[in-house]
């Protein structure tokens, strides 16, 4: 064998990063590549008896019926894509919000946010607004990086609005009140949008050319009145699927399958719909879910190798190296590891290795749980955006035209993680902003 | 602003098969649609759920999302990061794409031999003899074998499609030259 | 240390039973004066916990502590073992089966061929059953919409005419409050309470009426096989500690915190009677028989399980 353990966990993780970056670098499909890396380290760490934990991971990852929320929204989107429907409602929401420079950026976090309170699927999300909401805003003339930013940034509020399967993988973990946790993360969640609103506004009230105002001419020719005929029957169909949802009728994913029903029943109202229709939106749904998961495989194959190989004890060394210091200086110390590890790591990777080892120190040092689960959350909202791993990032590119590239798409996104930083920094300052209603 | 089709790339003859079985496979998410919005009205309207459209659907879904990381594969459009390949000259373009092949077939031969052993253990009584792994619930399908199996073949399958990438892109520069990967 | 074992938990790290486990590991270790180092990793780490059972088959873990009742879908003797509802009616009374009655060598015997051993394993507690809807007898069962995890209790709710689904511990709290379902299985009253279930299913039935899982240590056999005969002794007799620990500390937990639900005006906790617990145990020893005819081995477990209850006038 390679006898990679002799290196010990640090040059192993160091190691891992570099093989990680490298074969990313050469344009390897991201999917293989994190794969790879966990398959080397498995043999190369423990032998060949260790390699069945990527094909178990696989295995448990497909089989996850949470996951089925993210075909359902894809379809959706491509319904909604491939139908008039799309345009009609931006279209409809451009007309509405012309008086306002930014408007259709502002419908869109709005929309997000609407989405992010449905469920929090975010590859679902991404995408949906992905295929809906950016190629309007690219239509519309809008900036570039602005448009890309605000759909990614939007589509990755997700998980911290509730529901939130980040909070109730927290909750679980940390053993307090996943309904606790809800109420907690509603303020920050919105703070964090608010922020979003605002620099989408600043920007382009400094630079009026980044969100032209569509003059008359430029109206494409459906009229107004159409709107009742082209858009009754899709807006209800949200109001279906949001009423399921908060009425406690239907889990996100059944929710999101009463959705696609919803849009597929307007479009036939709009004598739209045709087997052809169909069949173009599921085809994309395989594909773009078919990337989506699989990098999702990729990641979490790498997650169960590092585990085994002592990241957990690695990442507690660290912390209580440092943990002499008082409680604000731990807390700190703690958000860096979460922002690094988050750069390479998926949430639930960041979650599994990290939990374990912060919560019960943070309650020792007299923090409140539900604060720091929110904290958390906010947390992995920037590591969905971070590069080089960045899933919200790579969502949105499964659905972007090919001159739209990841490095482009990752630029466009510093200044939300700005802004992400910024709401986190406002969260650790002032602890009520989770912990008003108690 | 999705493509409507996915174009052909250089595809090989298995490619084509993948994609061909794609589309066809991929109506299934339509009946998961229709199957789930059944589930609600038992529960709501008759007011008896039924055992079997959860795990059906968690099934179908993740028989699609097995075949959607081919069918991505066969269509060249698993996400990558195109910062260098994208400043380099075709020649070197095709040799990356060589080495990405090399890598793809060590990620699938490994991933093989573990899915073999997964797959045999699913399928195969450690006393000896063929019985199926079952889910454990009170409908207790085989499904957990089932999907076992189907991940091997579909390893299995995409290892193939490396080798075949591999041999296209060594015999020299395809159609596949001036395209911009995703 | 001599010997690194990797163990994987089917808990989270914050619950209590992760916490009971960890001092199990934490004893080991002190009274082999380090001989034995246990890492124990929390639930999904390295394999889900439906995998465990193969993971240490083909030796990527070094061993588990986790619920028997997981890998009914491998052996039906497993699910019948796992989780025999309707045959104990308190935690000591496996625990007595498991070690004096039979249960110690018949686990070994059904572990022996995946090359597991099974150190010792308890009861976890008397569960308590997470409900949205009032539920004071059997009657109330037909139709309920429900989580049960997989195993003999599924098929016990079914043929009490509900409707069981094995959801994912993670889903538990989204369906009860999307009204995917009305009632879940989930686990013992106190950490039930602590992750707020009780807020949005305000009628737990307490002491459970329904579910008894064997919670057992197991590890690789030819890792095992390699210890000295000491570590094997102290490796059996903690996990026999283990069994009375976990069971003692979660049954005093879960009587604080149903002081604190009958406390609680929104919440009711509702106690079967007699006769009730007695029609659904009745309905539980109908599926056992069912389920014995499914594989030689679950047929093995009724025959020992049944023989047990009888000399113990059980039955
Ligand atoms: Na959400
Ligand atoms: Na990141």
């Amino acid at each position: 064998m390679f006898e990679l353990a002799s290196l010990g966990i640090g040059y192993g993780s160091l190691l891992m990063l570099v093989m990680l970056i490298v074969l990313l670098l050469t344009g390897m499909q991201l999917a293989f590549a994190t794969g790879l890396v966990a398959l080397v380290f498995a043999l190369g760490w423990f032998g060949p008896d260790a390699l069945p934990i990527v094909s178990s991971r696989l295995y448990s990852f497909i089989g996850n019926y949470v996951f089925l929320a993210v075909p359902m929204f894809v379809l959706m989107a491509s319904l909604l894509d491939h139908s008039g429907i799309a345009r009609d409602l931006f279209d409809a929401m451009a007309r509405f919000g012309r008086k306002l420079r930014g408007g259709v950026a502002l419908q869109t976090l709005v929309v997000a946010v609407i989405l992010a309170s449905m469920s929090g699927v975010i590859g679902g999300e991404t995408v949906l607004l992905g295929i809906l909401a950016l190629p309007q805003m690219l239509r519309l003339g809008y900036d570039r990086k602005l448009a890309i930013g605000t759909t990614c940034a939007g589509g990755a509020l997700g998980t911290m609005l509730p529901p939130s399967i980040v909070l109730i993988i927290y909750g679980l973990t940390a053993n307090v009140s996943i309904g606790d946790l809800f109420k907690g993360a509603f303020l920050p969640a919105l703070i964090l949008a608010l922020l979003y609103m605002g620099y989408v506004l600043v920007r382009v009230w400094l630079k009026p050319e980044m969100a032209p105002i569509p003059s008359d001419q430029d109206q494409p020719d459906t009229p107004a009145p159409n709107f009742f005929k082209a858009l009754l029957f899709p807006i209800l169909s949200v109001v279906v699927v949001l009423g399921s949802i908060y009425g406690g009728v239907a889990s996100v994913t059944e929710a999101s399958a009463l959705g696609v029903l919803g849009i597929a029943i307007s479009t036939w109202i709009r004598g739209e719909l045709s087997l052809a229709m169909v069949r173009k939106a599921t085809i994309s749904t395989l594909r773009v879910c078919g990337m989506i998961i699989w990098i999702g495989i990729g990641a979490t194959a790498l997650v169960g190798v590092y585990n085994l190989m002592g990241g957990i004890e690695f990442v507690r060394e660290m912390v209580f190296a440092v943990s002499g210091g008082d409680g604000l200086t731990t807390i700190l110390f703690m958000m860096f590891i979460l922002l690094i590890l988050g750069m390479f790591l998926d949430w639930v990777g960041v979650a599994l290795l990290t939990m374990p080892i912060f919560v019960p120190i943070v309650t020792e040092l007299g923090y409140s749980p539900i604060w720091f689960g929110v904290v958390f959350c906010m947390n992995m909202q920037v590591s969905f955006l971070s590069p080089p791993f960045g899933p919200a990032a790579f969502y949105l590119k499964t659905v972007t035209p090919k001159d739209i590239t990841l490095g482009e798409i990752f630029r466009s996104l510093l200044p939300f993680i700005a802004l992400q930083i910024v709401a986190l920094a406002l969260l650790i300052a002032f602890p009520q902003l989770a912990l008003w209603w108690q | 602003m999705l493509p409507e089709s996915d174009e052909d790339i250089g595809f090989t003859r298995l490619d084509r098969a993948i994609v061909w079985l794609g589309k066809k496979l991929s109506l299934v998410f339509a009946l998961i649609v229709l199957v789930s919005f059944y589930e609600i009205v038992r529960r709501y309207v008759f007011g008896s759920p039924t055992l079997w459209v959860h795990e059906t659907v968690t099934f179908a879904g993740a028989t699609l999302f097995v075949l959607g990381g081919l069918y991505a594969l066969a269509t060249d459009r698993h996400v990558r990061i195109v910062l260098i390949y994208d400043a380099v000259s075709p020649a070197v373009q095709r040799w990356l794409r060589v080495v990405h092949h090399l890598f793809g077939l060590a990620f699938c031969s490994m991933l093989l031999y573990a899915s073999w052993f997964m797959a045999k253990g699913a399928v195969w009584a450690p006393w000896g003899g063929w019985r199926l792994e079952t889910s454990g619930s009170a409908w207790n399908p085989p499904f957990p074998a089932l999907l076992k199996v189907i991940i091997l073949v579909a390893i299995a399958v995409m290892t193939l499609q490396f080798v075949l990438h591999l041999i296209r892109d060594l015999r020299g520069p395809a159609s596949t030259g001036e395209k911009d990967n995703v | 240390a001599d010997y690194t074992f990797k163990f994987q938990s089917s808990d989270p790290a914050g619950v209590k039973n992760f916490e009971i486990q960890q001092q199990w590991a934490d004893r080991v270790e002190e009274m082999t004066g380090g001989r034995v180092a246990i890492d124990l990793l929390p639930v999904g780490s390295v394999v889900s916990h439906t995998e465990t059972l193969g993971a240490m088959n083909m030796g990527v873990l070094d061993g588990h502590v986790s619920v028997t009742g997981y890998f009914s879908g491998k052996d039906p003797a497993f699910g019948l073992i796992g989780n025999t509802v309707g045959a104990w009616s308190s935690p000591d009374q496996l625990i007595d089966y498991i070690n004096y009655g039979g249960g110690y060598e018949l686990m070994n015997e059904l572990y022996a061929p995946y090359g597991v051993k099974f150190v010792g394993g308890g009861g976890t507690g008397l569960e308590s059953f997470v409900s949205k809807k009032p539920l004071d007898g059997v009657e109330d069962l037909k139709g309920l919409k429900m989580r049960a995890p997989e195993g003999l209790v599924q098929s016990v709710f079914a043929a009490a005419g509900a409707a069981p689904v094995n959801l994912p511990g993670s889903e538990v709290y989204t369906a009860l409050s999307k009204g995917v379902i009305d009632a879940a299985d989930y686990t013992v009253f106190s950490t039930n309470h602590e992750a707020g279930l009780h807020e949005i299913a305000p009628h737990p039935v307490y002491p459970g009426f329904h579910s008894l899982p064997l919670i057992e240590i197991a590890m690789n056999l030819e890792d095992w096989e390699e210890l000295p005969k000491d570590i094997q002794t102290i490796m059996t007799v903690s996990a026999r500690d283990f069994a009375q620990d976990i069971s003692t500390q979660l049954a005093m937990a879960d009587k604080k915190a149903v002081r604190e639900a009958r406390a609680n005006p929104d919440i009711t906790v509702h106690d079967w009677s007699a006769e009730e617990r007695r029609k659904f145990r009745t309905i539980a020893r109908d599926q056992w028989k069912k389920y014995a005819e499914q594989s030689p081995n679950a047929e093995k477990v009724y025959q020992s399980v049944t023989g047990y209850l009888e000399s113990q006038g059980l039955l």
